[in-house]
């Protein structure tokens, strides 16, 4: 028996995990760590069984599903939305990279968070993320996907909000959760208009489709939706406002969640699309267009951020911009490539800044400094992951960002361009906060900052060995590899592993010019800082970018008084008006009443009550006929049938 | 064995023995004990529609009929059955008074008064869902405002005697104007009979199969004369579900009503709307549906519909982002959701009228979550003040992590049974109504503003401690919340245990209405 078909225990392995640790450990948080990393190191080894045996590149998918839900009528045949799991080489390869990190950083938090007494609910949470995450991969339609995709969701505003005393904890959980939810909205409404198109939420159904160009132009609006989920998931521009913030989490989880898993998320959704929007080149100009532009604002937002952490969040950002930039050039195999390296060197490099903050007490880069004598094993190993996402030659970045960039040139200089500033600007601030951080002298406040545990620096080791050798597999198949998940028709024969020298180079030298910038200006002293924000054209950029361009406070103006101004009118229609209507009916019913009571008592009363009055008086002198005298009856008798008569004679 | 007839009068019978007890004591514990009873009954009616998995054939008959004739010269009988859609609505039922009772263990005040009023409302709400007569039907609508009117009016807090006068007068203008659409049918049909079987065969036998190639045959009942009956039980339904602009008597009624009352007003009586929609307005007034609205011409009843569906859910969304009152906030947020219900009903797609029935189902055990949390809440922190509160989480983590698990489930989080009814919804709108889905859409994400935002005032920061010392839930109120908590993922990872018994009910209902176009 294969391994693959065991697949299904992948995610239910840390789920398990999730009710063990959850509620097992409350008594005994000690254990809760330890715990949740043999949980997430078994489903670790399972994922590695499993994508061992779709290294080859060309074992067959495996795909197994259960109905869900049956709809329609008997005959002919019932509606069914199915649930079931696709394992694939893009499959095999997500397992690996959520397997790996989820392992390193559940190992790295046990000493991270060795002190924290929600110690429980930490490890149970990073449990049910990494099950929910492993499920998002392995689902095998769209709508599992997104079932996956808002769990993901609520395990990362669980984790931001962890510290959920912190206000601004509980703010940016929020505020993830739901600029995340503008995008899941539109991914819904894409699924649905997909599913009533073709009548099925299966991948291999609707990737197997080839549709004529007319009937392809049908699919550009549903894709562009399913883009839009992605977007909010992978903090594309203009949804990217979340991830910054989304820093006040634990770091860990930043490392696991908001750099090398769940924001993949959108790109994965996009690549496992990938036949479906190769059909569309609108889409795909689409995609490849916001990707830029992500990549390049996001890269100058990092430029001017003092939090370490905010810019890894927008050196992220930056980066998922490449990945959409590729795939919307077509290079689906570039996209994947540099999801995988990116996964390890930027865990990499949050989990090195999360034992800086462990050793220092703070975020500030202004607070840090001289710490690579102090924190020796810390400072290399973010070292080489910077060089690594510089795109310094040798190490896993620079191969796949290379791919990138060349692609990006076979298809539009202007995409090139702006992608090759980006490649500079990340250069210039990662080594801006690496010299910040670790060069010359320390002027925070913490009494001895010093080296982590074993539990965090051998988590840093094993991640920074995997920046330097991930990129190799380049040269080992990934190609083949990868291309193995995608339709016969998109395969274009043998794949060859060339380097363009002049991107190469191109790409070579923005990253030394970075590097050689950020080093003069806060390593050796050659160039003031000051430089960069003199003159009104510079300074203006520069609170432009402190300013984050005016995103948050754009949407925060629209959230505040536009939405919340809408419902505070329309709460007061509802209590004025339309309650103010049912009141007045009522007021108005009771008005009524009282008239009627008043007619009651005055009118209809008065008439009855005048009426016996007016009897009892006319009695009181109609006595005075009653006379005992016969003769006077005889002469009312008389005069009565004289009445009497007269009226017959008058109606007759 | 008479299932039926026990599901509905064993709680009568209970109350009048809780009347007679002596203790608060004596009284919780026949209560708790009867209506445990009464779901075990619940239970075996379920029983009688598995095994559902998919045979190629649904069950499509009405399970249990009892016949009894009460006036035979009128057509009055006693008939009660139940079908895919009055199943789940009786599960729920006897779910909600059990749990109710079990959480009001506390109950001091007048408790014996209490519990044999909830019971009594049980008997109420079985005899709407299960009566298969219209008369008899309009009979138990009336007896469950009773005791739901004394619910507010006697234990309610200090509005309490405009709430309980809302709620009544509302209530009994729309069952007035529905028992005028009920004796519509009754004489339009000229059948002298109120049973809603011979009804819907002379209605449905005559007018709405319509086979191509065979003539349709005149109708038993003009569609004018079936738009106007339609026209009456849609108001009647619509003020109890309740829909915009018919909504201002819920608010009120659930800020004042005691937590058990909420639970079973929310949890219950507003289903009763959804459920004589489509038992009755779409049962047997069908062309009505699609006919045009009195005084609208250019607008069918389907459309008038779609856009109280729409609005209900948007307007009810938008109004919970400026509640202070916890409690309020929830009733807003049931306003938002059983608009869920009318749109579901107006899209006539398989799917959309499923998941409107799974709606009312799901949402009777969300929105009992949220009034029990709210009810919680206020007697652990003693206000239910949304900007007062704060660090709910520190001094009640059990009660916030369900709390939590309710607005999650509120919200549409996949994974919880709200997601599966709301998304059902959202299929057959598309289908229906293509690009209209957008409205509701948005509405997800005001959903997910409004309780993300109350749960990070109220749950979230540290504890505030001007509220006392606080609390965690006491095992009376701990119990029927967690049962409800898993209920509420049961529902959402395995929809098809009540799926599969809907599935019927609403593809016989759109099978009705296929190429039927509104007007």
């Amino acid at each position: 028996m294969a391994l693959v078909e065991s697949s299904w225990l992948i995610p239910i392995i840390p789920l398990a995990g999730f009710l063990v640790v959850g509620f097992g450990t409350r008594r005994v948080p000690r254990l809760s760590g330890w715990l949740a990393v043999t949980f997430v190191g078994a489903a670790l080894a399972l994922s590695l069984g499993v994508a061992i045996e779709y290294l080859p590149g060309h074992t067959k998918p495996f795909e197994v599903e259960r109905d869900w839900i049956v709809y329609g009528s008997a005959t002919p045949q019932p509606v069914k939305l199915s649930m079931g799991i696709l394992v694939d080489n893009l499959t095999a390869l997500m397992l690996v990279v959520v397997g790996v990190v989820g392992f390193l950083v559940a190992l790295y938090s046990v000493g991270y968070m060795a002190h924290d007494p929600g110690r429980p609910r930490y490890f149970a949470t990073i449990c049910l993320f990494v099950g929910v995450m492993l499920g998002l991969v392995l689902a095998n339609n769209y709508l599992l996907v997104f079932i996956f995709w808002e769990l993901v969701g609520l395990c990362s505003y669980l984790l931001i909000g962890f510290w959920y005393q912190k206000p601004s904890a509980a703010a940016a959980a929020k505020k993830a959760f739901l600029v995340t939810r503008v995008g899941d909205i539109l991914l819904l409404l894409g699924i649905i208009l997909l599913f009533h198109e073709f009548n099925t939420f299966n991948f291999k159904s609707l990737m197997s489709l080839h549709l004529e160009p007319e009937a392809a132009s049908r699919l550009t609006l549903p894709l562009l939706l399913v883009f839009g989920g992605a977007v909010g998931k992978s903090a594309q521009v203009p949804l990217h406002v979340w991830l910054p913030d989304a820093m006040e989490g634990p770091t860990p989880v930043s490392a696991l969640i908001h750099a090398a898993t769940m924001v993949k998320a959108g790109v994965y959704l996009v690549a496992r699309s990938f036949p479906l929007f190769e059909q569309s080149p609108d889409a795909l100009l689409w995609v490849a267009t916001i990707g830029a532009v992500t990549a390049l604002l996001a890269a100058s937002l990092g430029l001017v951020a003092w939090d370490i952490k905010r810019v890894l969040a927008y050196s992220t950002v930056s980066q998922l911009g490449y990945m959409m930039l590729a795939l919307g050039v077509g290079a689906y195999g570039a996209a994947m490539f540099h999801l995988w390296n990116h996964a390890f060197f930027k865990a990499l490099l949050f989990l090195c800044a999360g034992s800086v903050i462990h050793a220092v007490g703070t975020n500030d880069l202004r607070l840090m400094g001289g710490l690579r004598k102090l924190m020796p094993i810390t400072s290399l190993t973010m070292l080489i992951g910077a060089l690594s996402l510089s795109g310094i030659p040798g190490l896993s970045g620079f191969f796949s960002k290379d791919e990138i960039l060349a692609a990006a040139l076979s298809k539009n200089p202007l995409l090139f361009a702006m992608v090759l500033l980006a490649a500079l600007f990340t250069a210039f601030y990662m080594f801006r906060l690496w010299y910040l951080a670790f060069g010359r002298s320390y002027r925070g406040a913490a009494a001895h900052p010093h080296e982590s545990p074993a539990t965090m620096t051998l988590p840093l080791l094993v991640l920074a060995i995997l920046a330097v050798v991930s990129g190799y597999w380049l040269f080992a198949g990934f190609g083949g590899f990868i291309n193995g998940a995608l339709p016969e028709r998109l395969l274009h024969g043998e794949e060859h592993v060339s380097i363009n020298p002049l991107v190469a180079g191109a790409s070579i030298l923005a990253a030394l010019l970075g590097i050689l910038v950020a080093r003069a200006a806060y390593s050796t002293g050659k160039l003031k800082p000051e430089t960069f924000t003199a003159g009104p054209v510079r300074a203006g950029l520069h609170r432009a970018l402190v300013g984050k361009l005016g995103f948050d406070r754009a949407y925060y103006a629209f959230a505040e008084r536009g939405v919340y101004g809408y419902a505070a009118g329309q709460g007061w229609f509802d209590r004025r008006v339309v309650d103010g209507v049912v009141n007045g009916i009522g007021r108005g019913t009771v008005g009524l009443s009282r008239g009627t009571d008043w007619t009651d008592m005055k009118v209809i009363d008065g008439v009855i009550n005048g009426v016996a009055r007016a009897t009892v008086g006319l009695g009181g002198r109609l006595k005075h006929l009653q006379s005992g005298v016969v003769s006077h009856y005889g002469v009312l008798v008389i005069a009565g049938v004289a009445l009497l008569l007269a009226i017959a004679w008058a109606v007759g | 064995m008479a299932l039926l007839s026990l599901l509905v009068f064993l709680p009568l019978a209970g109350a009048l023995l809780v009347a007679l007890t002596r203790s608060p004591r004596g009284a919780r514990w026949l209560a708790a004990g009867v209506s445990l009873a009464v779901l075990l009954l619940s239970l075996n009616l379920l029983a009688a529609f598995y095994p559902v998995p998919f045979t190629g054939r649904w069950n499509q008959e009405f399970v249990g009929v009892e016949r009894v004739p009460l006036a035979p010269p009128l057509g009055i009988t006693y008939i009660v059955g139940a079908d895919g859609l009055s199943a789940p609505l009786v599960l729920l039922t006897a779910l909600l008074v059990f749990l109710s009772a079990v959480f009001s263990w506390d109950q001091q005040e007048k408790a014996r008064q209490y519990f044999a009023l909830m019971l009594l409302m049980e008997t109420g709400i079985m005899g709407v869902f299960l009566s298969l007569d219209l008369f008899v039907f309009f009979i138990f609508w009336e007896v469950v405002l009773i005791p739901m009117f004394f619910f507010i009016a006697v234990w309610g807090g200090p509005r309490r005697d405009y709430a309980s006068m809302k709620f009544l007068i509302y209530t009994h203008l729309g069952g007035l104007v529905m028992f005028l659409g009920l004796i519509g049918l009754y004489i339009g049909t000229g059948a002298t009979t109120f049973s809603i079987l011979p009804i819907t065969e002379t209605i449905q036998g005559q007018t709405v199969l319509v086979d191509s190639g065979v003539a349709q045959k005149a109708a038993a009942l003009s569609v004018s004369a079936q738009t106007l009956i339609f026209a009456a039980l849609l108001f009647g339904f619509l003020v109890k579900l309740p829909s915009i602009p018919v909504h201002t008597w819920l608010p009120d009624a659930h800020v004042e009503a005691p937590t058990a009352g909420s639970v079973l007003l929310a949890g219950l009586l507003l289903k009763m709307g959804g459920y004589g929609l489509v038992r009755m307005g779409f049962g047997l007034a069908p062309r009505g549906a699609t006919g045009p609205v009195p005084f609208l011409p250019g607008l069918s009843m389907l459309h008038l519909m779609l856009l109280l569906g729409v609005l209900s859910i948007v307007y009810g969304a938008v109004i919970c982002l400026v509640q202070r009152d916890l409690k309020k906030m929830v009733a807003y947020s049931s306003i938002s959701h059983m608009g869920f219900v009318t749109l579901g009903l107006a899209t006539l797609t398989t799917i959309g009228i499923s998941g409107a029935i799974f709606q009312m189902f799901n949402h009777g055990l969300i929105t009992a979550v949220l009034f029990m949390m709210a009810g919680a809440i206020h007697h652990h922190a003693t206000t239910r003040d949304i900007p007062t509160l704060r660090g709910l989480g520190h001094v009640m983590p059990r009660g916030t992590l369900v709390l939590g698990m309710g607005f999650f489930a509120g919200l549409g989080l996949p994974g919880l049974n709200g997601f599966v009814s709301e998304f059902m919804v959202f299929m057959g709108t598309y289908g229906a109504y293509q690009l209209w889905l957008l409205i509701p859409l948005t509405a997800v994400v005001a959903t997910g503003a409004y309780f993300l935002w109350t749960l990070q005032k109220i749950a979230f920061g540290g504890w505030n401690t001007e509220l006392g010392k606080g609390g965690d839930l006491a095992p009376y109120e701990l119990l029927p919340l967690v049962v409800l908590t898993l209920l509420l993922l049961l529902f959402g990872l395995y929809p098809r245990l009540i799926l599969d018994i809907t599935q019927p009910v609403a593809a016989q209902l759109a099978g009705a209405f296929a190429g039927v176009k509104p007007l």
